[in-house]
């Protein structure tokens, strides 16, 4: 499937398939790559999503005709050329605590998947997870691959406060919340990496594509690498 | 060289043109509510389009300058105030050009009846830029968040301006104005076809009025309900500045500069470039109109406004 529009008088809507699959995100990875890599006149942000990806132009500068033209042809190309599965990605690996009191929800998600803690913390942390992109807030990456048997509502109703850093698992999704906000994801564990950083560059940690493994730490350890930071 | 802030005002945040390329790290693109009036007071005070000011919303802040300083303004109707003198209340945007003395206190009174003034300072506001621009996205505290007061703002260095002509107030007047029109032009968002005919209808032949929950992340609609297509009808996918979302409830919201980059309610319009100066200036209780337009229809008149206002103020070179 390829399917272009105009979602906007300034950005086009690039579809390559019609579910969240993995199938959808090895082709949203090569158009995305692909437009990332061309010098597109204009183009000033590109951002991938489940099954499609933008394409932003100054729209000043815009000529909407040679723009979708341009597009066209490119997310061909990189459509013939893409596998059937997301390739290579960075493997990054995250420090995670499980322990107290960085996992104040880890006994409900345990009692809700009928595992032990120790339990899910195994199935938690040995699984592989993608990045298929980032939004919500910045440096915030959805990952695909949580374990089926750990998959657990969110909370009736969200905290106000939810540290910078902590782990959750929100239905059928996981995640790190990149800075303190409001959240109603269940809390299993807590990172001391910076998941977004401003000073840095990039200033997300993941990135599309990327493959994410958890490694369980002890919270000894937790505050020497926070103590680091 | 620096301004003090006396007293903030009710939002008063430090703006340039916002940090665009970086929607796939998650960060939103931000930058000033109105662009047009932020580059206007811009090419007033003889800076760069993309250089930063103030962002002032609802009510002005009390500003103090170390230094003499040339300020403009651009924006909304709004009362300014120095010692000895007032100035504005007329009708139509505000436009100004001024000298401020050292140690003269600038206090710019309520804003009206758009929402959005720019100041903008000769050499423009100095603090640091975060991630290529020095935005506040105060949800996340990028680039800082609102003022407070007895924040001291640091000036660049202000460049001589060499035989700069008297601008045509009147006609760039004339070109906010009609920016400022609240009948929003609008193209097919990235779900119009996911919409039935009637509720398209239904977005195009109301007259919205905006609830009292506003905010530069989004205006939240009030009018009749609008029929949204059934849920999980749609992927979570980019959303910009302007898209019209229909949530379930059937009640739009009209995305704002400091959005989240991706949403999952569908999206019926995309507010025009042309017309993201008036989505700004809007305001609790703001009566609006939505207009639809092909791309090429809202990509010529953005080219026409453009040619306008630089004939009426060009660039600095």
């Amino acid at each position: 499937m390829l399917q272009i529009d105009w979602s906007s008088d300034r950005s086009l809507v690039i579809r390559v398939a019609t579910g969240d699959t993995p199938e959808a995100a090895a082709r949203v990875g090569a158009v995305w790559s692909a437009l990332r890599g061309a010098a597109l006149a204009g183009l000033i942000d590109a951002t991938p999503a489940y099954a499609s990806v933008s394409a932003v132009f100054d729209p000043a500068r815009l000529d909407h005709d040679a723009a979708l033209a341009a597009v066209r042809s490119l997310a061909r190309r990189a459509l013939d050329d893409a596998g059937e599965s997301a390739a290579g990605g960075r493997v990054v690996t995250i420090p995670a605590c499980y322990e107290a009191p960085h996992a104040i929800d880890l006994p409900a998600v345990a009692e809700h998947c009928g595992l032990s803690p120790a339990e899910v913390v195994s199935a938690h942390s040995g699984a592989a997870y993608r990045v298929r992109f980032l939004g919500f807030m910045p440096g915030f990456a959805y990952l695909s691959g949580l374990p089926a048997v750990l998959a657990t509502p969110r909370l009736p109703a969200p905290r106000t406060r939810v540290p910078a850093g902590s782990v959750g698992i929100g239905g059928s999704q996981t995640g790190v919340y990149p800075l303190e906000s409001p959240g109603g994801w269940r809390l299993i564990a807590r990172t001391p990496t910076a998941i977004f950083d401003p000073r840095r560059a990039p200033a997300a940690l993941l990135a599309p594509g990327d493959v994410v493994r958890f490694a369980p730490i002890s919270s000894a350890e937790y505050e020497r690498l926070r103590g680091r930071a | 060289m620096s301004l003090t802030v006396l007293k903030p005002g009710q939002h008063t945040s430090v703006q340039d043109l916002g940090r665009p390329g970086h929607a796939w790290q998650g960060v939103t693109p931000g930058g000033a509510a109105d662009p047009l009036a932020l580059r206007i007071a811009n090419r007033l005070a003889g800076n760069a389009d993309d250089a930063a000011g103030l962002e002032i919303t609802l009510v002005g802040p009390t500003l103090r300058a170390d230094r003499a300083v040339t300020i403009a303004l651009a924006g909304a109707q709004a009362g300014l105030t120095g010692p000895g003198r007032a100035q504005g209340g007329g009708k139509g945007p505000l436009l100004m050009l001024r000298n401020v003395s050292p140690g003269e206190e600038i206090a710019i009174g309520p804003v009206g009846p758009g929402a959005r003034v720019y100041l903008s300072v000769r050499g423009g506001v100095a603090t640091q830029p975060v991630l290529g621009s020095r935005s506040a996205f105060g949800a996340v505290g990028l680039g800082g968040g609102p003022l407070r007061a007895g924040d001291v703002i640091p000036l660049g260095v202000a460049g001589e301006v060499a035989g700069a002509a008297l601008p045509d107030i009147a006609g760039l007047s004339s070109l906010l104005s009609e920016a400022h029109e609240p009948t929003l032009l609008c193209t097919p968002g990235p779900h119009f076809r996911e919409f039935s005919p009637g509720a398209i209808d239904a977005l195009l032949q109301t007259e919205w009025t905006v609830g009292p929950r506003w905010d530069r992340m989004g205006l939240r609609l009030e009018g009749p309900p609008v029929a949204a297509p059934g849920a999980g009808q749609v992927l979570t996918e980019a959303a910009l500045p302007g898209f019209v979302q229909v949530p379930e409830g059937g009640a739009p919201i009209i995305l704002g500069p400091d959005a989240p980059v991706t949403g999952g309610y569908p999206v019926a319009l995309a507010v025009a470039s042309v017309s993201l100066p008036a989505l700004g200036q809007l305001r609790a209780g703001s009566r609006l109109r939505l207009a639809l337009a092909t791309v090429a229809e809202a990509g010529r008149r953005l080219r026409e406004r453009e040619a306008r206002l630089d004939v009426l103020l060009p660039t600095r070179p």
